[in-house]
């Protein structure tokens, strides 16, 4: 049987590259592996990964990514980890352990954009009618709402200082998702970083 | 583009002022603009009037229904005397919007020009134009209503809409905060500051280019003796608002918007303001501080709406904001202390003033005192009873009165023999203060009208609000400033930060206020004064007023529609308070009694555009969907996805699949993971076939009930082995699919059953037609010979590399495998499909060629063929109905229907002229004399196209029960054309299922 190599391909069209520097950037992290676990997993979420969030909204960070609680019987994961190389590697663990536990690759579900800099917290009140203030929206934490119009999972998790947020929709409404958040990050300076 | 940029001060005409540090126009940046046709000078921070006004432009346009000219009188947004088109936009606030390079304005309500304007004839026939005049007129004789209709038409309205212009860029912001403050002046600013230092996140609004309020406008020295725990200051007002300013900008905790008007309040402090009338913000507050300030009072006397009468806070901001010089000559009509105050500053900014009039017996002798140093006389008990001029004033009469007491509404007598003429050409009214308590009316606050005051108050506020300032009836600004202490305090103390203000600091505010020197003359007319306008909106005089309650309008709310007070642009914003008294003075009675009509949102007045805001409406694309463009395909709608309806030829597409092999994108089908042990006692449940024997590797069709037995979706699902379950829903009914199974696992159903929409996850493709299984078999190790993979059964493995779960299942009729791959490989899958397909000229088909097979072979779509009263009897899917099940969604309600019959079925058919294709949802009908047109419509067409294949025009439709027997023969009625055809068995391709099986 011949060998082949399925290229991955983003949903998503960034304009012309941009090399001025600014505020903030948008990043396409459409691909980034993502799993969605189901059932009573904490327990034994806890045994593979070193560290678990116990509350909703609450994010942990891991070595190459962070995990979420999306509510007490659900957890979201993104990036992978030293501790689980590979996504089916998890799944098998998980659901090995424990019949009730169901694990679901959302790689492929979902389009995953990075938005980092000063002016993030300001261009997503634009689209977002969540509060983006550090008091009531910190860093390592996740929400769920409509931005956009559309159902969006929105986690920040701040790099070099910078408030970050991870901002995750369904994968056919990535385009559409990045051209707005585009569209209203022009008066702030937004590079496609 | 006219612009020039000059290094040096450019005075036009001597309308300029020195420079100072209180001006907010930058002389270093001067550029043209045009007006009417005319290039006119301006410089950066201008507004288009206070451009024109120091090039000697005061009329700006005409009025409304007697085109009087008009000038700008109070330099506020709430000022509707200036409003003019800028380029396309209409009714553009020319007080407040800032002048450009270039930009090109115009006068509105004019024909042919402003300076000669025939509507102005209008006048001449006032006395046959009575107030609400328009509802009694124009009633007979009734044919002449067309005319009546056009001239009205023409008549009516305020500037045109340009519609084939580009869409202007409108957007919102969502915005928080502990303690909103509306209003930048020295209140707000202090609450503001106050609350921040407590701890409070705070934001502050202001519908000015700064901050500062009335302050940044003043020159007079302010002196503060111990204004929120800070040593006594003396400085010029300005300043004062300057330093104020920059303690605000400076503070961390505080968020500063300007250019922004809040123009509602509603429930729970959300409050919506509009920004450079581009940007809604939709601000949620947990306290609020109203300190919105307040408009200052017109006097009523004949022609008082005349260009050159304007109000001292006007000539303020004409000469300590914009250097421009209100006129040459200036008379000052005083009832309080800030009269006094404009005349020294016209005086100081070089306008000669030739005499002051003061209602009051004994004006502030402080004053009088400075006036009469720099030789200007003040009279007192006297008042301006005319304004003289055509166009504009050229001089005002003067006399002394005598006054009832206590002051009301008209009180006032000439003292014969004391009218006197004096020559100006600017006649300055101070005589009183209009708190802004729209917004705080809209809160909820409690108001009445203060007659110590003559000022309407608030009596009470609701929860969390506040107010301070001249919106609370302060004007010290020691006062205003420690107002806004107090309630900057208690604001942030309401949402938990501080304690609030101690009892002392209210005392103080208390008695601060009480010590204040009444601001507002009860006096709201002079004698004579009768056909004088109290609304320059809609040209409202107080005789219409008094008319107007003659005629039994007696409660403002009737009266303002009657009359159309308050009904215009400024939404009665100077009008309101005068029109009230002479209200209650008509009816006999005292303004609270009358009471006020009610506040309502916006309290600015808001571009539509604004309230639209940015359009955001989600589209779906597919992973194929660039291969799709790149292909030339024509893209439809299909709910939010964006589909290939067809790449240029649909007949070829559907005869290149039948013939050999088509390709078609199917990715916006729904796909829901299933997972645990009780996976087939929920399909038991969702569908109304039976579940529990399917086996791993097998697909099965279901349709999908709602409680009622009414179709609202299908599609199949296939056993994927270990408690894992892959379900197909339609584009449009996943959502509501996945919804209700979740709603039902968390409430009733107890199965152990996990749910997943997968519909982004995956991508879906069929390959199909007679060579697809030789296409298919090079590029995957899957056996996909009829033995090993059959008619409706799943298999999951590797195609071209990609993890793909396939089922042997279509729409078309045809040899099919429909794959369902991970999204982000999708792209490359159809490319390898395509490119393994070339040797039988695979052909990629839309969703039109999609109808045409599917309808070959008499499959319905749910939603098209069916529609909300459709069951699964009805729809000709009976095998599909297994009553014999414990339970499932609908059975109860199938239960009657079963009992009762049903009285229509989806049928097939063929119309008998060939060519002859209906449309879908035209009517089928037999003849009855009874009827309008002698027919009786007894069906419907769902669906219908030409078949290629079949070459006749075929279809699905309703018919009664009793006529669906196939043979029998129906009419169709195509616009308007009665056409026959005839009911067929259905499928009308391939029967007995041979190539789908094969």
């Amino acid at each position: 049987m011949t060998e082949y190599t399925p290229i991955f391909r983003s949903p998503i069209s960034p304009p012309e590259a941009t090399t001025s520097a600014s505020d903030l950037g948008l990043t396409d992290l459409t691909g980034i592996p993502i799993s969605l676990v189901q059932g009573q997993a904490g327990d034994i979420l806890q045994q593979h990964l070193a560290t678990v969030p116990t509350t909703p909204g609450d994010l942990v960070a891991l070595d190459n990514g962070w995990v979420a609680c999306l509510t007490p019987k659900e957890f979201y994961l993104c990036g992978l980890f030293s501790t689980v190389k590979t996504q089916a590697e998890l799944a098998d663990n998980l659901t090995g352990a424990s019949n009730s536990i169901s694990v679901t690759d959302f790689t492929h579900a979902k389009a995953a954009l990075k938005l980092t800099g000063l002016a993030a917290p300001q261009l997503l009140s634009k689209i977002c009618g969540l509060d983006f203030h550090d008091q009531t929206f910190p860093n390592m934490q996740l929400k769920q709402s409509s931005a956009a119009k559309i159902k969006t999972l929105i986690a920040r998790y701040d790099e070099y200082g910078a408030p970050t947020y991870h901002l995750h929709v369904n994968r056919s409404l990535g385009q559409y998702f990045w051209d707005i958040v585009w569209d209203a990050g022009q008066e702030f300076g937004i590079i496609d970083s | 583009m006219n612009t020039q940029t000059k290094s040096t001060v450019v005075h036009e005409g001597g309308g300029r002022l020195p420079a100072h540090a209180s001006l907010k126009v930058d002389y270093s940046q001067a550029f043209e603009f045009k007006f009417n046709g005319k290039m006119y000078p301006a410089y950066k921070g201008d507004t288009i009037v206070t451009a024109l006004w120091a090039a000697g432009v005061k009329v700006l346009g005409r009025s409304f229904k007697y085109h009087r000219p008009r000038a700008a009188f109070a330099l506020t947004s709430g000022d509707s005397n200036a409003l003019l088109r800028v380029g396309d936009e209409p009714n553009a606030r020319g007080n407040v919007k800032l002048v450009e390079p270039g930009m090109e304005v115009e006068s509105q309500n004019v024909w042919p020009s402003l300076e000669t304007d025939i509507m102005s004839l209008t006048k001449l026939g006032s006395r046959f134009m009575p107030v609400g005049f328009y509802y009694k007129t124009f009633m007979r004789p009734k044919s002449l209503w067309p005319v009546y209709e056009k001239v009205i038409r023409n008549a009516a309205g305020l500037g045109y809409v340009t519609t084939d212009i580009p869409e202007a860029y409108f957007d919102k912001k969502y915005e928080f905060a502990d303690v909103l403050v509306i209003g930048g002046g020295p209140a707000g600013m202090s609450a503001a500051l106050s609350a921040a230092e407590a701890g409070a996140r705070v934001m502050l609004v202001d519908e000015n280019p700064y901050l500062g309020g009335h302050l940044a406008y003043e020159h007079h020295s302010v002196i503060c003796h111990n204004v929120a725990g800070q040593a006594a200051t003396s400085e010029a007002a300005y300043a004062l608002a300057k330093r104020l300013a920059q303690q605000v900008m400076d503070h961390p905790q505080i968020k500063v918007e300007l250019n922004t008007n809040a123009f509602g309040i509603y429930e729970h402090l959300w409050i919506g303001a509009a920004q450079n009338d581009r940007r809604l913000l939709k601000i949620r507050a947990k306290s609020l501080v109203v300190a919105n300030g307040a408009f200052e009072l017109p006097l009523l006397f004949r022609n008082s709406d005349l260009p050159g009468v304007i109000l001292g806070s006007a000539a303020q901001r004409l000469m300590h904001l914009y250097g421009a010089a209100p006129g040459k000559q200036a008379v000052v009509l005083a009832a309080n202390r800030d009269g006094l105050q404009v005349a020294l500053d016209l005086q100081a900014a070089g306008v000669q003033v030739i005499t002051v009039v003061d209602l009051r017996d004994q004006p502030d002798s402080d004053l009088v005192t400075q006036l009469n140093a720099v030789g200007i006389s003040v009279r007192s008990d006297s008042v301006v009873t005319k304004a003289q001029g055509l166009k504009e004033v050229n001089g005002v009469l003067i006399s002394q009165v005598t006054k009832e007491s206590p002051m009301k509404t008209g009180g006032i007598k000439v003292i014969p023999g004391t009218q006197e003429f004096v020559q100006c050409d600017l006649l300055v009214t101070s005589v009183g203060w209009i708190p802004a308590t729209g917004l705080l009316y809209q809160a909820r606050a409690q108001l009445a009208y203060n007659e110590e005051r003559a000022e309407f108050l608030p009596l009470s506020l609701p929860p969390k609000v506040f107010a301070a300032g001249r919106v609370n009836g302060t004007h010290g600004v020691e006062a205003e400033l420690q107002e806004g202490h107090v309630a900057g305090l208690n604001a942030a103390a309401e949402v938990g930060y501080g304690a609030g203000a101690p009892e002392t600091l209210a005392t103080e505010v208390s008695n601060l206020k009480a010590a204040e020197p009444v601001r507002t003359s009860p006096l709201v007319y002079v004698p004579k004064a009768e056909k004088s306008f109290i609304s320059f909106d809609e040209d409202v005089s107080i005789k219409d007023v008094r008319d107007s309650v003659a005629e039994g309008y007696k409660s403002m709310e009737l009266l303002k529609r009657y009359s159309t007070l308050s009904m215009g642009p400024s939404q009665g914003k100077y009008e309101s308070l005068n029109s009230m008294a002479i209200c209650a003075e008509a009816n006999g009675q005292t303004i609270n009694e009358t009471g006020t009509t009610t506040s309502r949102p916006p309290f600015t007045a808001v571009p539509l555009g604004v309230l639209a805001g940015r359009v955001m409406e989600p589209v779906k694309y597919t992973p194929i969907h660039n291969w799709h463009i790149a292909r030339g395909a024509t893209m439809m709608n299909a709910g939010l996805w964006k589909r290939a309806e067809h790449y240029g030829n649909p007949t070829s597409e559907v005869l290149g699949t039948r013939n050999s092999l088509g390709l078609i994108d199917v990715s916006t089908l729904g796909k829901l993971h299933l997972y645990g042990q009780d996976v087939p006692k929920l399909l038991n449940m969702l569908y109304t076939n039976k579940w529990s024997k399917l086996a791993e590797g097998q697909v099965r069709y279901g349709v999908m009930c709602n409680e009622e037995g009414i179709i609202f979706d299908d599609g199949v699902t296939a056993n994927l082995g270990q408690g894992k379950w892959y379900m197909t829903a339609t584009s449009g009914g996943v959502n509501a699919v996945y919804e209700n199974v979740e709603w039902n696992l968390q409430s009733g159903w107890d199965f152990d059953v996990h749910i997943v929409n997968m519909t982004a996850s995956y991508a879906a493709m069929n390959l199909t037609g007679p060579n697809a299984r030789h296409t298919l078999q090079a590029l995957t190790d899957i056996d996909l010979s009829n033995d090993a993979f059959p008619y409706m059964a799943v298999r999951q493995g590797q195609v071209a590399g990609v993890p793909a779960t396939m089922m042997r299942i279509g729409f078309t009729g045809e040899l099919g495998y429909e794959m369902h791959v991970p999204a982000g490989y999708a792209l490359y899958l159809w490319e390898m499909l395509m490119e393994a397909g070339q040797p039988y000229k695979i052909t990629p088909f839309g969703v039109e060629a999609q109808r045409i097979m599917r309808l070959e072979k008499g499959h319905f779509i749910v939603g098209q063929d069916t529609d909300g009263l459709t069951d699964p009897f009805m729809a000709h899917i009976d095998w599909a109905v297994k009553m014999d099940k414990d339970d499932f969604m609908g059975k109860p309600s199938l239960l009657r229907i079963q009992k009762q019959g049903i009285t229509h079925k989806l049928i097939g058919y063929e119309m008998l002229e060939a060519n002859v294709v209906p449309e879908e949802a035209n009517q089928i009908v037999i003849p009855n004399p009874e009827q309008p047109i002698g027919l009786e419509i007894i069906g419907r067409v769902t669906s219908c196209r030409y078949s290629p294949t079949l070459k006749k025009s075929i279809g699905l439709g309703w018919l009664p029960i009793d006529q669906t027997e196939p043979g029998t023969e129906f009419t169709v009625r195509i616009r308007g054309e009665l056409h026959p055809g005839k009911v067929s068995a259905i499928p009308f391709y391939d029967p007995q299922g041979e190539k789908l099986k094969s």
